[in-house]
């Protein structure tokens, strides 16, 4: 973390992992639990190589900056874009899709700050969302890389605080 | 910019302007609002500030829910500008967003704003929202 004010990384992503079981209950009616290492990445190594991932972030600045990134596998971003908005999953386009995996990411991380830093003002910028592939995944959850596992809905999600702003 | 017209149920009700950039959670809010039982007239929809000038503009509009961070004019700026117009005063606004700092908060208390709902709320929550604000048939 680049300023002092910044939060511990491993107190952030577990209040991070909180905030997405709050958003998973409240508004996806689906069940989050976090996940360790090792069983992350042994539910990363059982899902296919071929299979379509999602990369949602958002930046925020205040009293101190950063950025929250979650990757999820594209049909499950679908299925829960189809439970928050009531439509089956399979009638959803990939802008919809992609507009979902940001919307998601935007609670999360507005949820998280709210709730840890609620006197505290933050700007929080618009949701990049942008395909991953497996081996990037797989990548992302190596040990020591600052992510944190999620199981949801029984798949696995990763979700990454990165301090400092981002580059443009 | 979009408008749709829902059918209501028995008299219609207010029109309402859900103003948020994302397509998805304008689609949850709507389908909410035509859920919770309250007569509903028109729901249109912006994706920030400035599309929703543009329909309060052209429409009769008696409630405003509207997201504060977005691209182009967000919702305070947005709410601000309500402020300046008399024809607009007696319109409903309700906030709904991930940020409910105390700061954001207290802002809201100067943007005529009568409910403040953080995301993410369970639909029975908005539903409650409808519920308190619509008058009983």
């Amino acid at each position: 973390m680049s300023s002092p004010r910044s939060p511990q990384r491993p107190e952030a992503l577990a209040a991070l992992c909180a905030a997405v079981g709050r958003v998973a209950e409240d508004s996806l009616f689906a069940c989050a639990e976090p996940c360790n290492g090792p069983r992350t990445a042994g539910l990363l190594q059982a899902r296919p190589m071929t299979e379509a991932w999602l990369t949602a972030a958002v930046a925020f600045s205040g009293p101190f900056d950063g950025v929250v990134r979650m990757t999820l596998p594209r049909a499950l971003a679908g299925e829960l874009a189809g439970a928050f908005c009531g439509v089956p999953p399979q009638s959803l386009d990939a802008a919809q899709i992609a507009d979902f995996a940001g919307e998601l990411t935007n609670m999360v991380c507005g949820l998280w700050l709210t709730q840890t830093h609620r006197s505290e003002r933050f700007e929080l910028a618009a949701p990049s969302v942008a395909a991953a592939a497996t081996a990037d995944v797989a990548a992302m959850a190596a040990p020591d890389s600052g992510t944190q596992g999620i199981v949801l809905n029984d798949t696995p999600v990763l979700i990454a605080l990165t301090a400092g702003t981002p580059v443009a | 910019m979009t408008v749709e017209a829902i059918t209501g149920r028995g008299p219609a009700g207010p029109n309402i302007l859900i103003v948020d950039d994302s397509a998805m959670m304008r689609t949850m809010i709507k389908r909410v609002a035509t859920l919770a039982g309250t007569p509903i007239g028109t729901i249109y929809e912006a994706g920030n500030g400035r599309e929703a000038l543009a329909i309060l503009e052209h429409h009769p509009v008696q409630f405003v829910f509207t997201d504060l961070n977005m691209p182009v004019m967000t919702g305070t700026e947005l709410l601000r500008e309500m402020l300046t117009r008399d024809q607009w005063r007696g319109i409903v606004r309700v906030i709904i967003s991930t940020d409910g700092s105390d700061s954001r908060r207290d802002e809201a208390k100067d943007l005529s704003v009568s409910l403040y709902v953080e995301k993410p709320f369970r639909p029975e929550e908005m539903r409650d929202v409808l519920t308190s604000l619509t008058p009983a048939p």
